[in-house]
Formats: structure tokens, C-alpha cells, sequence
């Protein structure tokens, strides 16, 4: 079982000592790992194998994890199509997942899987030694089946780190000050922001979620309140065009010259051999995704800057209205969520991730609170029945907390 | 129809911090092939760039040295290209959000009037890796080299000013006399530390339209340019002559043929943020350190040369046209030397001789303190010139004080007029008609009884009291 589950078993895998040494930590392939085949996913990183840890697993190798091994994944990091990380915590065979989130992949995958995801705020975690696609929205995700095994987690791999200077050391510092402090108690007045007109302006069906929010609103203490955040429906828009953007700039290393599969076919010089090359390389999903990146790159820069324009007001719109409120609820997923690798398109993709997307581009941190699951929901309704948290960048220890409260509250433990 | 130039120059200086500009591989590209590398220079995947504090603050004082205005802001972009010396597709550049704007440079135009060229801005960028083409063989492979990919860059880019290889030539010299100054970089176009392309568009003569341009690589000298820019400037107006269009494109000067020839379209690929550098903040307390930190320049010191130490205009220039120069002159004076033989003696004297010997100020055994004792010695006319001028020899080849050197090798002038007359009298009698011709007016004479004299003595008279002898003998 272990082996559909793991592309690489880690056969030294023993934990050490320190505050993580009982969890088990299953690691996709598009983070570092020293001497791990570090592919994500993709022939373009063909038996690479990465020289050195990523910041984050070296913190966890310090706290005393055992790191059990590599989980499948979509593509460099794109999609949840053939993803495993979920079935290594449901089958009991790891504590803990990690995998890269930049459009939700991460708590697209926890909801799936009956389970809690968490994306930090961005830079929280340190993003050296991270593969992926979009570096302005990656974050080290973390999947479990315990809030307080993500809390401890996120502690354990967050800190200020040289390697990566886009980090803000001041907001930083105090994040993991809140890791520290008591928090906020079970009892303490919670208000629970609900965006206005979510749903219609995306054409979505709200029913599901009304029944949630409603669930939410009976436990005493507990305020729903609405608010608006501006220019929300063109949150997919923007992710697409700054993702693709800077997805295209990204994959330009993959030139297979130093690493990664190189073409067989006979090349009568260098440009061949990369047009080659990248072609074998890439699956249909990230080949579609860096055209459109392409396109806006030497087509429409002036799409792009626009994108970045609205972009900044989203931040801005979402910060204001977590002045007046402690957090945020979405869905996880409502409408279309494309299951088959057959669907594998750039608008399908953006189908699938449309709720989830608003706090990569914004950098807030994020966490999936998983619906009720049997075995035969199917993925689209475990994601629309999960809901997500959205709260205060740099406030993760305090939205942990209140998800557990509200976790609680929706499987009736309260 | 009479044309003019429209010429405008990208020049990219290589500074000399002691890492590259985003990991700490050395910045020293001619080791052993791929030996500073590092995964950020090689750009594995997960490496990420971390910016340089010393490369920050080296090319804020190449700019400040070049009139430039610093800015509060400025951020990098991807310049996206797809090439085998830049692996990861894109080069680290400053494209929407340079460090500096605007600055100039003055130089002296064809009619040596002062002229002020107007930079447009100064980035800073990151260098590519180094193509080494092996065409031997049967089968021609192309290996890279990543010692110099990461490597720190400033780029000037200027205005279109310029309207002459004149005017480029004597930019280029000012720049790099500039930047020198603030040791931030070496700016040699020979070893490629400084390098430049040349953009050049014609137009009729007076009018103020700005033309297809043509961009002009490859030049390793400041002649280059010069060449390159004029064979070009003839080339276009040929073309405009012949009815041919002229094409954005760019072409290389081929230095053997003294030729440009098409490369390749000009590509201008997309440039957008980098999303991993953070934006560069600079406040005004950082930035008075950075001004703080650059040393007194060409033109104030010039000046001060002028007024402190009397020295003509032309002398001060000299003595202040490269850092290493004005401070081994200013430390002889300090040591007691006049100032104006010592200007003269550097001059004349030492820079040639150090060219012969190979040398530089910086590592030759010519201390400015030995040089101050033979200004002296020469001044008190303890010896004459012919013998300061061994003695300088002297000084190339071994230890000693000049005075010592002065004793052992019996340089001492001869200065007592009962020592030379029984010379004075045999060279008189020997060359009775040299003195025929002086007493019958040829002055010339004189020169030629002095140097007769001179030669007799093996150069150790003192020439003007052997001068003044013969005056008041054939008087």
C-alpha cells in the first residue's frame, strides 16, 4: 500500500528528538529534500535529485520528525491531478502532509480527504528549496487530521531565514509571537465575515454554505456580519494572468541542459533542442498555463499590470474588512471542481480552485475545515461541502485557534 | 543633404564587490571554469537570489560618482530571454525601477569646450554565464561557463547626446576616470570589465527627429567605439544615399576588418517584477553614509591642486586623471618635495619609467617617500638632472635612500667652480670653433660648449655653473 502511495520511501526514516518527534511527515516531491528525487512531478526535473534541504525540513529534522517520504502531486506544483497526499494521511501511514499551495492545491487536497489544510501567510514559512510555479503565492501547506499537529508544524517551519529575503521579518516576528501567547479562548465574542454577493457574481450556488453559516451562527457568542471586498469576482482573473505570468518566467530554467529530461530527437541546434525537450517534458495542463503566460508576457503586459493593480486592491479591500471582523468563510469549493485528468485546462483548473485562489493572491493565511466525508462522496462534494477560514496575515496562531472552535461547532461538539 | 549623428551608449561596468550580486560564489569570473558556482548562480530549482549589501552600496557610489539621483525605490525584473548563457530563461535586472536617474558627465568637445553629457539612468543586473564555442572537432559544441553568470553589473544607459566618436570616445574616458576614482570597479574595456554598445541613428543635420537606430556591439577599446561609431555613421548615410531602409537591428564591429556586420534582429523581450528580490528601500541616513563614502573627485581636486599646490590647470589634470597617481603625488609633497618639479618629474620622468619596467604606482619599490628625497636632492642641486635620472634607475632596482645611492655611485654634482675649471679650459681649447661661432654670435653654441662639458665631467657638473664659466670666459 505504501508503495501507490510514496513515489520514494524514505527507508532511514526514524524520528529524532524535540517537540515533533511522535509525527510522521509525508513531503511532495516539489520541496527539497537532500539527496530525495526532487521532481515535482515532472519529466522537466527528471531523477533530479536536490542538493540540500529546503529550509523548513531542515527545522523539521531539527524538531525531531520523521520525514517518511515522497507523496505524488499534479504537475510542478499545478493541480491536484494523481495527488497523494491526502491518501498518505487517511491510510495512517503519516501525521503530517506537506505540499506547496499556491492556488489552494493544499486545502483543496485536505478537503478532499476529510482533513484539516493550512496555507500560512506567505513568507511566514521560508520558501527556499520550494518548486513551484508562482513564487509571489507559494507557501509550504500542511495537511492533517489535527489542527493542533498543523499549529505545532507551522512553529516548528516558520521563522525569519536568511535564504529567503522576500520574507518580512517585523510582521514575521510576530506571527510566531502569536504560537506563544494563549490566544483566543472558546468563549472569547467571535465575528465571522461573510463576503457579500460571493456566489452570484461567480454564479455559484450558495445552499450548502448557508447551511454551514447558519450552523455557525446558532453557538452563542458567535456574529455573522457581511462584508465587501472589492473587485472580489475578478480574484480568478487576476490569479490567471499574474500566475501564468509568472509561471512562464519560472519554467524558463527548465532548459534541460543541466537536469531533467533532454529529447532523443535529432536537433540541428540548441533551439530545437529545447522546443524539443520542454515539449516532452510538459503535460497538458502546464504547457496550456505557460502559453497564456506567454501571451500576456509578449502580447499584453498591459493585462498584467492591471492584474497587478487589482491585485493590490484585493489585499487592500481584505485587510479592511478583517478590521471588522475576526475572519473570513468561503467554501472551499463551490460549482464545477474538475475531477479527470481528461479536463486537464487552464479554465478548468480555475473551475476547481476559484475560492481558494483569493488568499494566494493576497497572502493572507487560509485554512480548510473538512465537511462531513463517506466513502462514496465523491471530490467535488467533499470540496464543496469544506469550508475555509480566512484570517489577518501574520495572525496564523490566532485563526488555527478560532478554526478549531468552529470545526467543533459544525461536527456538533459544542 | 548634410546628416548628423544621433548616438546614445549602454555601458555595462563590472563592479568589484567581493561576492556576485545574489550568493556569496566569488566575483572573480577568470578562475578554473564553473569553480564559483553555486545553486542560486546555477539557478537549481528552489534556489532563491539574495541581494548583495556590499553590491547595493558599490554601485550607489559608482552612481553618485556620475551626477546620478539616487532613488528611494528601485526593484529588479525578469528580462526574459532564452539563450545557453542565461539557464534560467530570465536576467535579474532593473528595468521598470532602476537604482539611479538622470547624472552627467562633463568632457571637453573637438574645440576643447566644456560639454555636459546627460546620463538617462544607471540599473544594476546581474551578468550571464560565458559561451566557450569549440569549433574544432568534428562535431562543434558549445560549453558554459558559470564563474561569471551572477556576476555584479551597473548599466549606464545614456541619453542620445552624443553626436561624434569624439564625443564617445572622451565619455567613455570620463566615466571611467569617475567610477575608478571610487574603487568600486576597474573599468578596463580590454579585460571587459567595462563594455560598451554603441546606438546610432542619422538624421538631416539640424533637424531633431529621433530615427530607426541601430545598435553596434563587440568594440574591446575605446578606439573601437570610436571607429565603430564613425565606419557606422558613414555606413547609414550611404544606405539613406542609396534609397536603402534602415533596419532596428543589431551588428558587430569586426576589429580586424574595421567593419560592422548584421547580427541578428534586435529582441527586446518582456520585463516583468521579480518576485522573489524585495523592492529596494533606501533612506536618506544610508544614503549620506553611501555620499560620505565617496572620496574627493577629478574636478574638486583639480582645484584644490590649483590652489594649494600652484599648479598650472593642464598639471593639475594630470596629477589628478587616476586616484592612485594624485595620491602618490600629494603624498611626495607631503613629504617635502616642491610641488611643480614633482608634478613635472611624475610626468616626464616616473610614469614613463614605470611603463618601461611594467610597474604600477601602487606595487613599485618607488616609494613616494624615495621619490620625495630625489625631488629634493635634484632641487638643492646636490645633483643635476642627467644624474636624478640614473639615480631614478637606481631606485627601480634596488633599496637604498637616494642619497645613499647618491654616494655609492658618485652622482654628487659638481658645483665648485676650481674642481671644473681645468675642464671648462680643456674643452674650450678642444673646440675652438664652437667658441669662434659663440663669440661671433651663434648662441647655439653655447648648448653645444655646456654639453662637451657635461660629457667630460660624465655628467656630474653642474650645467649652469659650467655655463656661467664659460659666459664670463669668452666674454
Amino acid at each position: 500500500m505504501e508503495s501507490e502511495i510514496f513515489t520514494y520511501i524514505n527507508a532511514s526514516a526514524r524520528p529524532g528528538t524535540g517537540p515533533m518527534e511522535d509525527t510522521r511527515v509525508a513531503v511532495e516531491s516539489g520541496i527539497s529534500v537532500e539527496n530525495w528525487p526532487t521532481d515535482a512531478q515532472s519529466r522537466a526535473l527528471e531523477n533530479y535529485v536536490a542538493l540540500e534541504d529546503a529550509t523548513l525540513i531542515t527545522r523539521l529534522r531539527d524538531a525531531g520528525a520523521a520525514l517518511k517520504g515522497r507523496t505524488a502531486m499534479g504537475e510542478l506544483g499545478l493541480g491536484l491531478d494523481g495527488d497523494t497526499c491526502g491518501d498518505a494521511l487517511t491510510k495512517g501511514l503519516s501525521d503530517v502532509a506537506l505540499k506547496i499551495d499556491t492556488t489552494g492545491e493544499a486545502r483543496m487536497a485536505a478537503a478532499i480527504s476529510g482533513c484539516f489544510g493550512f496555507k500560512p501567510t506567505y513568507g511566514l514559512i521560508p520558501r527556499a528549496g520550494l518548486i513551484s510555479l508562482i513564487p509571489s503565492m507559494e507557501c509550504c501547506g500542511i495537511l492533517s487530521n489535527s489542527l493542533e499537529a498543523i499549529s505545532t508544524t507551522t512553529r516548528t517551519m516558520g521563522g525569519v531565514d536568511e535564504r529567503d529575503p522576500s520574507m518580512d521579518p517585523d510582521g514575521i516576528d510576530q506571527a510566531m509571537a502569536g504560537f506563544d501567547q494563549s490566544g483566543p479562548s472558546q468563549d472569547d465574542p467571535l465575528i465571522v465575515g461573510v463576503i457579500r454577493d460571493w456566489h452570484t457574481a461567480m454564479g455559484l450556488e450558495d445552499k450548502e454554505f448557508k447551511a454551514a453559516v447558519k450552523k455557525i451562527n446558532t453557538a452563542a457568542g458567535i456574529e455573522i456580519k457581511t462584508v465587501d471586498i472589492k473587485d472580489f469576482s475578478l480574484a480568478r482573473t487576476v490569479h490567471n494572468i499574474i500566475g501564468t505570468v509568472e509561471a512562464s518566467s519560472s519554467a524558463g530554467r527548465f532548459d534541460s541542459v543541466r537536469y531533467g529530461h533532454r529529447t532523443g530527437a535529432s536537433v540541428k541546434n540548441w533551439n530545437e533542442m529545447y522546443i524539443h525537450s520542454r515539449g516532452e517534458s510538459f503535460g497538458p495542463l502546464v504547457k496550456a498555463y505557460l502559453f497564456q503566460g506567454g501571451y500576456f508576457q509578449y502580447r499584453d503586459y498591459n493585462a498584467f499590470l492591471d492584474a497587478c493593480r487589482i491585485r493590490a486592491r484585493l489585499m487592500a479591500s481584505l485587510e479592511k474588512a478583517l478590521e471588522s471582523v475576526d475572519l473570513i468563510v468561503l467554501p472551499v469549493a463551490a460549482g464545477a471542481v474538475v475531477e479527470s485528468e481528461a479536463s486537464n485546462t487552464v479554465s478548468g483548473f480555475y473551475d476547481t480552485f476559484s475560492l481558494t485562489l483569493l488568499a494566494n493572491l493576497t497572502g493572507n493565511p487560509s485554512v480548510s475545515i473538512p465537511g462531513a466525508v463517506s466513502p462514496g462522496t465523491t471530490n467535488g462534494d467533499a470540496a464543496r461541502k469544506a469550508l475555509q477560514l480566512i484570517g489577518p496575515r501574520f495572525d496564523d496562531a490566532g485563526l488555527l485557534a478560532r478554526a478549531s472552535r468552529i470545526s467543533d461547532i459544525l461536527t456538533g461538539e459544542v | 543633404m548634410k546628416y548628423e549623428a544621433v548616438i546614445g551608449l549602454e555601458i555595462h561596468i563590472q563592479l568589484n564587490s567581493a561576492t556576485k550580486i545574489f550568493c556569496d560564489c566569488a566575483n572573480t569570473p577568470g578562475d578554473d571554469p564553473n569553480t564559483n558556482v553555486c545553486p542560486v548562480c546555477l539557478w537549481l530549482p528552489g534556489a532563491l537570489p539574495v541581494l548583495s549589501r556590499e553590491v547595493l552600496e558599490k554601485a550607489t557610489i559608482a552612481c553618485l560618482s556620475l551626477n546620478c539621483e539616487i532613488q528611494s525605490e528601485s526593484a529588479f525584473d525578469q528580462k526574459v530571454y532564452y539563450y545557453p548563457d542565461l539557464p534560467k530563461g530570465f536576467q535579474l535586472s532593473q528595468a521598470h525601477k532602476p537604482l539611479a536617474k538622470k547624472g552627467w558627465v562633463e568632457i571637453q568637445d573637438e574645440q576643447g569646450r566644456p560639454k555636459r553629457l546627460r546620463l538617462h539612468h544607471v540599473h544594476m543586473e546581474e551578468d550571464v554565464a560565458k559561451l566557450v564555442h569549440e569549433t574544432e572537432g568534428r562535431v562543434p559544441i558549445s560549453l558554459v561557463d558559470f564563474n561569471r553568470a551572477g556576476t555584479p553589473l551597473i548599466e549606464v544607459v545614456t541619453e542620445p547626446d552624443f553626436r561624434s566618436p569624439h564625443d564617445a570616445m572622451e565619455f567613455l574616458k570620463a566615466i571611467r576616470n569617475q567610477v575608478r576614482y571610487t574603487g568600486c570597479a576597474e573599468c578596463s574595456m580590454e579585460s571587459g570589465t567595462m563594455r560598451c554598445d554603441a546606438n546610432i541613428s542619422i538624421r538631416p543635420e539640424g533637424s531633431d527627429q529621433l530615427n530607426t537606430k541601430v545598435e553596434v556591439k563587440n568594440m574591446n577599446s575605446i578606439h573601437h567605439v570610436g571607429d565603430a561609431i564613425a565606419y557606422e555613421i558613414k555606413r547609414q548615410i550611404d544606405a539613406v544615399n542609396n534609397n536603402e531602409p534602415i533596419i532596428l537591428h543589431t551588428r558587430l564591429w569586426d576589429p580586424e576588418k574595421r567593419v560592422t556586420t548584421a547580427m541578428r534582429a534586435k529582441f527586446e523581450g518582456p520585463c516583468i517584477p521579480d518576485p522573489s528580490v524585495p523592492t529596494i528601500v533606501l533612506d536618506d541616513a544610508w544614503l549620506e553614509t553611501m555620499k560620505s563614502r565617496l572620496p574627493e573627485m577629478p574636478a574638486q581636486k583639480v582645484k584644490r591642486f590649483v590652489q594649494d599646490y600652484s599648479l598650472t590647470h593642464d598639471e593639475a589634470v594630470l596629477m589628478s586623471s587616476e586616484r592612485g597617481l594624485s595620491e602618490f603625488f600629494e603624498s611626495v609633497v607631503t613629504h617635502g618635495a616642491p610641488p611643480r618639479m614633482t608634478a613635472g618629474w611624475i610626468a616626464t620622468q616616473l610614469l614613463p619609467a614605470l611603463k618601461a619596467h611594467q610597474q604600477t604606482l601602487a606595487e613599485t619599490r618607488v616609494t613616494p617617500q624615495r621619490f620625495a628625497s630625489l625631488i629634493q636632492l635634484l632641487e638643492k642641486d646636490e645633483i643635476n638632472s642627467n644624474s636624478a635620472k640614473s639615480v631614478l634607475e637606481k631606485l627601480f632596482e634596488m633599496d637604498g635612500t637616494p642619497e645613499e645611492i647618491v654616494e655609492k655611485f658618485g652622482f654628487r654634482q659638481v658645483s665648485d667652480a676650481a674642481d671644473l675649471a681645468k675642464l671648462v679650459d680643456q674643452v674650450l681649447s678642444d673646440n675652438a670653433s664652437a667658441v669662434e661661432n659663440y663669440k661671433n654670435g651663434n648662441k647655439k653654441s653655447m648648448g653645444f660648449l655646456v654639453g662637451q662639458a657635461m660629457k667630460a665631467s660624465r655628467g656630474k657638473a653642474n650645467p649652469k655653473l659650467v655655463q656661467k664659466m664659460i659666459k664670463d670666459l669668452l666674454a
